[in-house]
């Protein structure tokens, strides 16, 4: 008998999040990286300075939950050095 | 201007993110945190990696709901990874286990049996039986117990107490046995004394990176936009990757480099040969800080000593022959390097020869500052011990070390690999503050610490990790006990060792976890675990960093913390059912008591009087550890601990007083009048170099670093003509280990579901594999069946496949072979052979 494991990755709640995030990119392909970015639902682009450093936010809405994935997809945009979340809320009342 | 809460929480959003990123956005600003959010906020220690980032958490009606990068962190300032985004997630999987379960046929324990719910009181009534049969039937040997670099501070040095101390068995070893020993074998062989002399600022101060292995883009996301940063903003900033297969970091490299697996022997050798022959010797430094050994060689592969291998082996039998070495002179090392040329490198190495020059080159350049950074590659290795005693040579060669800028750094894997697994003696050989049990005055010391009569603490080494697992099997190994670590999905060669170890009808195996992992799910008992913001936690991070927090929130149901496990239990054991007469005669006024009175209750643990704690802004926290015992527990079990850093044979392991860390981010020890530590080992910024020495290397007597002469020696095993590829495991960005944390929060779990097998497309197509297929992935020990993935972010050249191992339903240690560095004891993780099938 040889045991694998189970796991419980399902257990969704109805809460939403709202994030904010920091994308260091190649200066060079700055334009089509930002046109990317903008390609997800949910992602705005606030700011961008000279060094590649873009700040964006990610919203989720009635509980989509595409925040994790968004952020990975972007970073696996070419050109994106990294992506790090600074900032986060996950609650069922950002709407209140 | 009225907000909504999302405005007001998005404005906060980017506010934040703009504050850390440098950047003034006009007309927006963080609004003061107040009755709008209603959110307690407080600094913690992120729960994942060993990069040791500083999170606020925030709280809300009992709950952790957020959590944000901490701006006031040095490590981080201000950003976080994803896994550290979710980690508000983590204490909130539906199957948090709430109560303990013991294995039960007809209302009795049945090793047999299925899980029942039990009372605190029958599960250590039923433990305890378990424990005193066994010591008193076989002795301290026949008991142990696998913990963590996951421990807090107090979690690992209470529980290395109730072991070394109060059962007098060393059989106590972390699973960070499986991840750092050999950084730890390296840097004590090479500097007599463990963990690196750099730190962070390292990152900000380098001229070149070079990684030996680590994809630290996904590994040390954090660490990795520092130095990103310094890459892109220092002028003529170069960064060399070296892998076995193309990963993410390979994007901001300017040097690549894929070599064979166990090359990188080679490598090292090569380019401290290169050194020697084109002038970058740093002749002086050398000659003042260095002395020259040549290492034993043919020492074996930690395998069963029936092995073949093992049998073959000349310098395995005995410690003192694995790790023996002798003086040589400087002309005999060039000598001994002679052989590392270009050409030869090239092709046993597999990497071009302008790559491997452009790396020599830049070692060899004088004015360079270079840090080496590396993880599990050169740690997960049958020559692990050596190859980090190879990259220490050519940082000493060249004088690149213990400067700001320069030196090797290994980075750690677990968030208190360095703080707890290392630092307060968990390992197998060792006690507090680089101690060893094989040393009579280093035992002394620590009897008297802890006032215990002489002769207490046994002097031979207990087991190490794989050979616990080997002895489980064997049946002397019998009552065990696992906490804050998933062994049984993390250890090598799972099917012919792990699992028949737990399930061998001989023993009974306890393992405490918030969650039913699969060596939970393998247990007799399981007990459910506190974690992390639950309790009151220390970690030390891999750049010598203390970081403290408070308790948060509660923990579920009965759960409770590893420090209460244990020290509750402590209390079940009169010291006449562990200590033979003889040793108790030494001490009479211990007679009758409980090991409970004589290890925590001891007038020293137990001195500081429960108390309010409170932050700086008044907020007001709990402690259920102090409201249970009725004293500070984390600040007793601390403060006696810091005695061993303070007045033992070891010097430089200087801690700060307890309530400094709690109002820090952290400090790097050691740490004297308060200051912390930047470079150890320099004068000017480590108080223990002698005053006009400029570098003491003082954890050897003479002061001075060793170089040793090694040579490359094959792997264990390597692909043959049935098993035809290399495997080697890793870790993924979104996942942290085993994934028993991070597979229960959905975001990303939906993110990474399942541990795919990354190969090369013609590797694939050879086997009629195409990516999504799947494929049987087969060793001599075992096989599962996993996914095809030629395009993900892993590139494998042809002949080697990557699998991760977070996934508890893909168990990748059903395949891997438990060889170890015999000096340092960690498996191999990296090397095997497979072949793949289409499934
Ligand atoms: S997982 Fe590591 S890099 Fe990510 S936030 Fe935690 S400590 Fe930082």
């Amino acid at each position: 008998m040889i045991i694998d494991g189970k796991i419980d990755g399902k257990n969704d709640s109805n809460s939403s999040s709202l994030s904010g995030a920091l994308v260091h990119a190649d200066l060079k392909k700055i334009d089509q990286i930002k046109k990317d970015i903008l390609a997800f639902e949910g992602v705005e682009i606030h700011a961008v300075d000279e060094n590649g450093k873009i700040v964006i936010t990610i919203e989720e809405r009635g509980g989509n939950k595409i925040m994790a994935n968004t952020l990975i997809s972007i970073q696996d945009i070419e050109g994106v050095y990294s992506a790090s979340l600074i900032y986060e809320y996950s609650g069922d009342d950002l709407d209140e | 201007m009225k907000l909504s809460r999302r405005d007001f929480i998005k404005n906060n959003a980017i506010a934040s993110t703009a504050a850390v990123a440098g950047i003034t956005i006009p007309g927006i600003s963080v609004v003061e945190a107040g009755s709008k959010t209603e959110l307690r906020w407080d600094k913690a220690a992120c729960r994942f990696c060993g990069t040791g980032c500083s999170v606020l958490v925030g709280t809300h009606k009992g709950r952790v709901v957020a959590s944000q990068g901490d701006p006031d962190s040095p490590v981080n300032r201000g950003l976080n990874c994803i896994k550290g985004y979710f980690l508000s997630k983590i204490m909130y999987g539906k199957d948090r286990l709430t109560k303990p379960l013991l294995r039960k046929t007809d209302g009795k324990y049945d090793k047999n049996g299925k899980f029942e719910e039990v009372s605190w009181d029958e599960a250590f009534t039923v433990m305890a039986d378990k424990f005193k049969t066994t010591l008193k039937e076989k002795g301290p040997t026949a008991v142990g117990m696998f913990g963590s670099g996951q421990w807090t501070v107090w979690e690992g040095y209470a529980a290395a107490k109730l072991y070394k101390a109060g059962f007098r068995s060393n059989n106590i070893d972390p699973n960070a046995r499986h991840c750092m020993a050999s950084a730890v074998a390296g840097f004590m062989r090479t500097f007599g004394a463990d963990e690196p002399m750099g730190c962070y600022d390292d990152l900000e101060n380098a001229d070149a990176f070079v990684l030996w292995g680590p994809n630290m883009a996904e590994m040390h996301p954090i660490l990795w936009s520092r130095l990103t940063d310094r890459r892109l903003t220092h002028k003529g900033c170069e960064v060399h990757v070296m892998s076995t297969y193309k990963h993410r970091s390979f994007e901001l490299s300017d040097n690549d480099l894929i070599f064979k697996p166990q090359t990188d022997l080679i490598i090292a050798n090569y380019i401290a040969n290169y050194v020697v022959q084109n002038g970058g010797v740093n002749k002086e430094f050398v000659e003042k800080h260095v002395n020259l050994r040549l290492g034993n060689t043919d020492i074996g592969y930690g395998l069963r000593p029936e092995h073949p291998l093992e049998k073959k082996a000349k310098n395995n039998k005995k410690r003192k022959d694995t790790v023996g070495s002798k003086p040589m002179t400087f002309e005999e090392y060039t000598k001994f390097l002679s052989d590392y040329d270009l050409d030869s490198t090239s092709e046993k190495t597999g990497v071009p020869k302008e790559n491997l020059l452009k790396l020599a080159k830049l070692f060899n350049d004088p004015k360079k500052k270079i840090t080496s950074y590396w993880t599990m590659g050169m740690n997960q290795h049958t020559r692990g011990t050596w190859i980090n005693n190879l990259v220490y040579n050519i940082h000493l060669l060249t004088g690149k070390i213990s400067e700001p800028g320069s030196g090797p750094f290994s980075l750690t894997g677990q968030p208190s690999a360095c703080g707890t697994a290392r630092e307060v003696g968990t390992f197998a050989h060792r006690l507090p503050a680089d101690l060893v049990v094989m040393k009579k005055p280093h035992r002394d010391f620590s009897e008297k610490v802890w006032k215990l009569p002489e002769g207490t603490i046994p002097k031979k080494p207990g087991f190490h990790a794989v050979l616990q697992n080997r002895k489980l099997k064997d049946g002397k190994l019998n009552a065990y006990w696992v906490q804050c670590t998933n062994n049984m999905q993390a250890a090598p060669n799972m099917n012919e060792e792990s699992y028949p170890g737990y399930r061998n009808p001989k023993n009974f195996i306890v393992v405490s976890d918030p969650y039913p992992t699969v060596t939970a799910m393998a247990a007799d008992l399981i007990l459910p675990t506190a974690m992390w913001t639950e309790k009151e936690g220390a970690y030390g991070n891999a750049e010598r960093r203390t970081q403290f927090w408070r308790e948060q929130v509660q923990a579920p149901g009965e759960s409770k913390s590893d420090l209460w496990q244990v020290m509750e239990f402590s209390k079940r054991f009169k010291v006449e059912e562990v200590w033979p007469a003889d040793l108790i005669a030494k001490k009479p006024e211990y007679a009758g008591k409980t090991l409970y009175e004589v290890l925590y209750k001891n007038g020293q643990v137990d001195k500081y009087p429960t108390q309010e704690v409170k932050d700086s802004r008044g907020n007001v926290y709990q402690n259920h550890e102090m409201a249970d015992f009725g004293f500070y527990v984390q600040k007793g079990l601390y403060e006696e601990y810091r005695i061993f850093g303070l007045k033992g044979p070891k010097k430089g392991h200087d801690l700060a007083e307890f309530d400094a860390y709690h109002k820090s981010r952290g400090l790097r020890w050691p740490v004297v009048d308060g200051k912390e530590t930047l470079w150890r080992y320099r004068e000017g910024y480590d108080p223990f170099v002698k005053k006009g020495a400029g570098v003491e290397f003082y954890g050897y007597k003479d002061g001075k670093a060793k170089i040793f002469a090694l040579p490359y020696e094959p792997p264990a095993e390597s692909p043959d003509k049935e098993f035809d590829l290399w495997l080697c495991t890793g870790r993924v960005l979104e996942h942290w280990h085993s994934g028993s944390m991070t597979q229960r929060v959905p975001e990303l779990y939906r993110a990474v579901p399942d541990a795919k097998v990354f190969m090369h497309p013609d590797d694939a197509k050879a086997r009629k594999l195409r990516r999504g297929m799947k494929a049987k992935i087969e060793s001599r020990r075992g096989f599962i069946t996993v996914n095809v993935e030629t395009r993900g972010r892993n590139k494998p050249p042809k002949g080697l496949v990557f699998i991760p191992w977070f996934d508890a339903r893909h168990l990748v240690n059903k395949l891997t072979l438990d060889a170890t560095c015999p000096i340092s004891k960690e498996t191999d993780f990296k090397k095997c052979a497979i072949k793949i099938s289409k499934a």
